[in-house]
């Protein structure tokens, strides 16, 4: 009885992995027969986990397989794959047998490389890569992002038949032609806008606006490290260029927000809660940090340009920041450093004489400042230079994000020590391929695409078949020993690399204790200079005073002798007047007294206006004093820049040596976990076989609970493909594509055309322009779609924009929105009104398969499909949508194939 | 100490009230961070209290805490107003509420809150989040913690509202790491209701139906090659979203009598009060109604004879109506600000923002009633007794609806605490 009750939850559990048949056979013995066909790795008939079927097709209808039907060529590309390794599989490490022609030329591409650092480090049955109907829906989202039109579908499987070579040659070509479509940049643009604004607001510049500028620099194929240093740079100046500062304007250049995003999206790590103190949790995030991207930042202000009505960003000349902890405030203010992730810093910055000029247009109501030496530049060069390695792992890790559906660190922003990558040896190889390919985005995602990692199906491979990892798990345990000592070997080189640390950190202060001794000197000088200006100031001062009253003097001695030379010619003429020749007598020797003091004052302004010479030479002086030692500075500083370098080095090392700790310890949890799965699975046996005596409930739920532990961990390490839900864009123009609204759009402009051209023989120019036509007025009318649709499936803005949410406003929408429901309308050229004409039934429900869910149906979802256009005969244009729409808000229209 | 501000009366009973909740903050403070010690996740047995619900009040900009719960009728700070006699012998309100004075049985206050910042923005922040914080996205507000917090499998209706007069808004960014799906819901306290919540025009419910049938079939079909939450979530939301559906109604205020209409009054704030307490009867988790401009920087007192006398009539109608149906019992409503006002009065007859000392009222589950924590000096300018912030408060909301703030919630293998486990709740307060 115990054994029957368990048996009955175990097989209501196991319903989905396995199945039996139970009529002639006692619940004993057929537990015993399931364990028995586990253990001999299941010979008998093939069941769907057997050949990882890749729909629900392929599962149960093996018959309806026809080599031209899409889902026909997916069952048997699976067996043709050259990584497909049957679930029982003893050979973890086994290379995958590669073609011939594979074997030697293209045997270091990126993309067999990370296959191979996955398959060296996973111990289980790896999933085959998806057969290529899920192939073709999963490349078309993730490079073009939108599924592939009926035709598209059939056109690839008909190459896939007809060129007969190797299925790796057949996607790489299907991928080449993505990556080179017009679509590509459109699609990418919007992976890439999102990445940098998180859906924030776009009042300043327009989320369209930005997507064109990414759009064209990506059409123009330059380089992404480039479209990160223009984002960081810009300004909002030249018509061309003024998109770019988004990142900035939509921020409305906040110094601290700045701060947290260009850590964040430009290096993967979040600093926020490093502003106040060190982070309370994370070792490796530090105030300084906080404070070594701030100063780069907090120069720089929205400036509202009155006149033009529209924002620019400005930036002072000066503004140096100073910190200190509020946990520890007893270790007083440090002054923050303009220094940035992996140590890239500007050391060397030119100081100046005085504060004007700092600036090539200084700071004013009507004018955006611009100084001569913008430390936003400096940041865009620095946090985007291929030396900058937390920069290029952060984008190998954002981009890999984008195609896999999980980062190898995840979240993507917390690239830190507690945080380790999943594998920092394929963070590695990524981050490296990027510089190597001068960041070429589609040299990258093509890597990627063709990885098997990426082809990789989701379905959960039989672990009740598998007999477990070929070495054992006496190797398992050894495999832990191993590695474990070789992570402990690692672990004594750290005490030689912390040394190295400090020296080469005590070099760089050393070298900036110089600098800063010469600042000092400049800091003094400048006091001095000061000081010289204050007395000038003075000296002018008492020149102006001298001058005024020998003017006044001058002045009045003239009329005082005026008035003598009169009063002279008066006495003349009355000789006798006593009153007045005393009168002239005092006007004469009022006239010589002041004449006397005259050339006192002239002295004294002589010497004066000598004084104020001698300080206004000094003062040229002390100017020249102060630039040269400014430039003595600057040279100085390159001391610290070489320092700094060395710094550099020693930490890049230390990385690789953290990496292969990294990896060695997570490779020990890795055997670990296995083992402890190995152990319960082996108890729940043993249990089973031995009939009584043990609680079979609680041994399925610690067998369930260990399975899906594994599982997780399998598919977290890349062996199995992530579960992930098309994003917010990729839906919207999921649902535009399958329901065939490109249509109308495009036969609107080929009329149009068509009626321009009469009868004239189009030209090869004619074509490319139609070409472009088509592609934007597709693009206008799909964006009807995504304006609509991606806001109610889109995270909140300012947040990370890559999880996966459901909420019940979501479903409204699709069950009832009048807009959703107006694209379900038949019109000219759309998917439902191309299938009111067919009369066919079996016709109708491939034409929908194929067009919503890039398949063709299984027999039992064409019976269904048909028993329901049949019940309700005269409803059948109304059904014909809720068929459509049934399959539109499907799962598996929902998640990435 | 003045009479008209003792809080208690002196009695047998309440004296036993006033040694419990005068209690030393610092032994308060020292148990809850004992507690916070022994952090554990919250796990579905932590969270007890089923169909309970939180309603905030949101008065948003800074109700003046003398003008309200914290008179001060006989010193020059106070203003013109008197403070009245409540129904609790001993506790004293602002003239401006005599009809809230009724309900004061059903109510706690809290007068001794020093939350420290005086901007709108950032002491929103504060008192949303319970954390010092100058983010508003780096926690969940709390409403987006009592929703995940008393989250029931299977609940049809969202579990996180904000109400508003009229119209329908999107979903908010204000729950943090614990995901959108805990974002608030804006939904207007008009006719009709929830968008998109009524079926597409011309389409019957056989039509509706039929297409579910056909909309399962094919996930079944799925499902029996991929399994995962993010899928099963996906599939669960049209079933939530066919039982919000059925139950559109609740939204709809004009579905309530007349009598019970014309008895929370006409006005906007009125009508979001009885949307609140149609959703406190669906036991959803949270809801929000924001009372807005309080912030008096001019004519302070004759604004608050207009706003608090639209505030007091239907708030004490609300509680009254609460209590009247037993829903008292698992509802916790708080009267929430971001901080109070100046005890000096301006040149403008106004006051500014005071985060310094100030008060907040709550009714409900969970709390003594009657209650009055901590206690400022005689002006109003200093807490005398009992100071607490935002933080101590959060706790105290959540624990007064069974949810256990000290432990963490567990998101995609991180845990996060639930409250600041620097600070526990008042627990003189709770019961």
């Amino acid at each position: 009885m115990l054994i029957a009750a368990w048996f009955q939850r175990f097989q209501t559990i196991r319903a989905m992995f396995a199945t039996f048949r139970f009529s002639t056979l006692t619940f004993a013995v057929l537990m015993f027969a399931t364990l028995a066909i586990a253990l001999d790795g299941r010979s008998g008939e093939p069941t769907p986990q057997a050949t990882d079927s890749e729909t629900a097709s392929g599962a149960t209808e093996p018959s309806q397989q026809e080599t031209a039907s899409p889902e026909g060529n997916g069952g048997t590309e699976n067996s043709q794959s050259p990584n497909s390794q049957s679930p029982n599989s003893q050979s973890p490490n086994s290379q995958s047998p590669d073609s011939p022609e594979h074997a030697s030329a293209s045997d270091d591409a990126l993309w067999r490389r990370i296959d191979r650092i996955i398959e060296s480090y996973h111990r289980g049955p790896m999933a085959p890569v998806v057969g290529n109907s899920e192939f073709v829906r999963r490349v078309y989202l993730d490079l073009i992002g939108r599924i592939p039109t009926a035709e598209e579908v059939t056109a690839f499987f008909q190459q896939a038949e007809m060129a007969g070579s190797s299925t790796d040659q057949v996607r790489a070509q299907l991928i080449d032609d993505l990556l080179a479509r017009d679509e590509f940049p459109q699609h990418y643009a919007k992976v890439l806008e999102i990445m940098f604004t998180e859906r924030r607001s776009d009042e300043k510049i327009s989320l369209q606006e930005f997507r064109i500028f990414i759009r064209e620099w990506l059409a123009e194929r330059r380089p992404l490290n480039e479209l990160c240093m223009e984002i960081l740079a810009a300004d909002g100046v030249g018509k061309r260029y003024r998109p770019a500062a988004s990142f900035f304007l939509n921020r409305a250049a906040e110094p601290n927000l700045l701060t947290r995003d260009v850590g964040r999206i430009f290096f993967g790590r979040n600093v926020q809660c490093a502003q106040c103190h060190d982070h309370p949790l994370i070792d490796d995030y530090h105030q300084s940090e906080y404070f070594g991207i701030l100063s780069f930042v907090n120069r720089s202000f929205l400036f509202q340009d009155e006149k033009r009505g529209i924002a620019f960003v400005g930036e002072k000349a000066d503004g140096n920041l100073e910190f200190m902890s509020v946990f520890r405030p007893e270790d007083g203010k440090k002054v923050a450093e303009t220094v940035l992730p992996s140590a890239m810093a500007m050391d060397s910055e030119p100081s100046f004489v005085d504060d004007l000029d700092g600036y090539v247009v200084p700071p004013s109501k009507e004018s955006r400042a611009i100084p001569r030496h913008s430390r936003r530049q400096q940041l865009a060069v620095l946090a985007t230079h291929p030396k900058n390695h937390s920069f290029n792992r952060n984008l190998a890790n954002r981009l890999w994000a984008q195609m896999l559906g999980i980062g190898i660190v995840h979240p993507v922003d917390a690239h830190h020590g507690g945080n380790p990558p999943i594998s920092s040896a394929l963070l590695r190889i990524l981050a490296d391929e990027l510089v190597a390919s001068n960041y070429d985005l589609r040299s990258i995602l093509k890597q990627i695409a063709m990885s098997h990692a990426y082809q990789r199906s989701q379905t959960v491979p039989d672990l009740d078949s598998w007999a477990g990892p070929a070495q054992g798990t006496d190797g398992l345990r050894a495999e832990i020993q191993q590695v474990t000592e070789r992570v402990q070997q690692f672990s004594t080189n750290q005490q030689d690399f912390e040394a190295r640390t400090k020296s080469a950190d005590e070099a760089v202060r050393n070298a900036q204790a110089k600098v800063q001794k010469v600042q000092n000197d400049i800091e003094d000088q400048k006091k001095e200079l000061q000081r010289l200006r204050d007395e000038l100031g003075t000296k002018q001062k008492q020149l102006t005073e001298v001058k005024s009253k020998q003017e006044s003097q001058k002045s009045l001695l003239s009329s005082l002798r005026t008035a003598a030379e009169e009063s002279a010619k008066a006495a003349k003429l009355i000789p006798m007047d006593e009153e007045l020749s005393a009168s002239q007598a005092l006007l004469e020797k009022r006239v010589a007294s002041i004449a006397e003091s005259v050339p006192q004052l002239d002295a004294t302004l002589t010497e004066v206006q000598e004084q104020v010479t001698d300080l206004e030479r000094e003062i040229e002086d002390q100017r020249s004093r102060v630039i040269a030692l400014g430039s003595r500075r600057v040279a100085m500083s390159e001391f610290v820049a070489e320092a700094r370098g060395v710094q550099r080095n020693v930490q890049s090392e230390h990385q690789i040596m953290l990496d292969q700790i990294t990896d060695g310890t997570r490779q020990a949890k890795r055997c670990q976990e296995l083992l402890d799965y190995l152990e319960v699975r082996d108890q729940a046996r043993t249990a089973a076989a031995a009939e009584n005596g043990f609680d079979p409930a609680e041994l399925v739920k610690k067998l369930e609970i260990a399975e899906e532990k594994l599982i997780a961990s399998w598919r977290r390490a890349y062996a199995l493909g992530q579960i992930r839900g098309l994003t917010p864009e990729q839906l919207s123009s999921a649902t535009f594509y399958a329901l065939e609204l490109h249509r109308p759009a495009e036969q609107k402009v080929r009329t149009e055309w068509q009626t321009t051209l009469a009868d004239k023989e189009p030209t090869a120019e004619d074509l490319v322009a139609l070409r472009k036509r088509i592609g934007d007025a597709v693009a206008e009318s799909q964006w009807q779609v995504e304006d609509h649709l991606a806001p109610r499936f889109s995270s909140p803005g300012g947040t990370p924009q890559d999880g996966f949410f459901a909420t019940t406003d979501q479903a409204l929408t699709l069950q009832n929105d009048a807009t959703y429901q107006s694209w379900l309308q038949s019109s000219e050229g759309t998917l439902l009104h191309r299938l009111q004409a067919v009369k066919n039934d079996d016709e109708v429900v491939d034409s929908i398969y194929l067009s919503v869910l890039s398949r063709s149906p299984d027999s039992e979802e064409r019976q269904q499909a048909r028993e329901y256009l049949a019940q309700w005969p005269e409803e059948r244009s109304s059904v014909l949508q809720e068929l459509v729409w049934g399959l539109l808000a499907s799962t598996e229209f929902r998640f990435v194939p | 100490m003045n009479k008209k501000n003792t809080i208690w009366c002196g009695s047998q009973e309440h004296s036993v009230g006033r040694r419990q909740f005068m209690g030393s903050v610092m032994a308060g403070m020292g148990a809850a961070a004992g507690a916070s010690l022994f952090t554990h996740p919250l796990g579905a047995s932590a969270i007890a209290q089923k169909g309970k619900s939180v309603v905030v009040i949101f008065l948003a900009g800074g109700i003046s805490q003398f003008e309200s719960w914290d008179p001060k009728s006989d010193f020059d700070t106070g203003g013109p107003f008197k403070a009245i006699p409540t129904t609790v012998p001993g506790i004293h309100v602002s003239e401006l509420l005599p009809y809230t004075a009724k309900q004061m049985h059903h109510m706690a206050l809290v007068r001794s809150i020093n939350s420290g910042l005086d901007d709108h923005g950032l002491a929103v922040n504060l008192v949303r989040s319970g954390r010092t914080t100058r983010s508003a996205t780096e926690y969940p507000e709390l409403g987006a913690v009592v929703a995940k917090g008393l989250e029931r499998d299977g609940f049809p209706l969202p579990g996180h509202i904000h109400t508003m007069p009229s119209g329908i808004g999107g979903r908010s960014n204000n729950a943090s790491y614990l995901g959108p799906q805990y974002s608030s819901v804006a939904i207007g306290a008009q006719e009709g209701g929830v968008v998109n919540s009524k079926l597409p025009d011309g389409m019957t419910v056989t039509v509706d139906s039929r297409r579910h049938n056909w909309r399962r079939f094919a996930n079944d079909r799925h499902r029996r090659v991929k399994q995962s939450a993010e899928m099963d979530a996906y599939t669960q939301s049209y079933e939530k979203a066919i039982q919000l559906m059925e139950r559109r109604d609740v939204f709809d205020v004009s579905r309530e009598p007349q009598s019970v209409q014309d008895g929370y009054g006409k006005s906007d704030f009125a009508k979001q009060l009885l949307l609140a307490r149609r959703l406190v009867e669906q036991e959803i988790p949270f809801v929000e109604i924001k009372h807005e401009g309080w912030d008096f920087h001019h004519n302070n007192f004759e604004f608050h004879t207009h706003y608090v006398g639209d505030f007091d009539r239907p708030f004490a109608h609300f509680i009254a109506d609460l209590a009247e149906r037993g829903l008292l019992e698992r509802t916790l409503v708080v009267v929430m600000t971001e901080f109070g006002r100046t005890p000096k009065i301006n040149p403008g007859y106004g006051r500014d923002h005071y985060p310094d000392a100030w008060s907040i009222a709550m009714a409900g589950c969970g709390i003594h009633h009657g209650a009055v924590y901590g206690k400022t000096d005689d002006k109003g300018i200093k807490i005398v007794d009992g100071q607490v912030d935002h933080r101590h408060l959060f706790h105290t909301y959540l624990r007064a609806v069974g949810i256990d703030s000290s432990a963490e919630f567990e998101i995609a293998g991180r845990s996060f605490p639930i409250a600041d486990p620097a600070v526990g709740p008042i627990k003189e307060l709770l019961t």
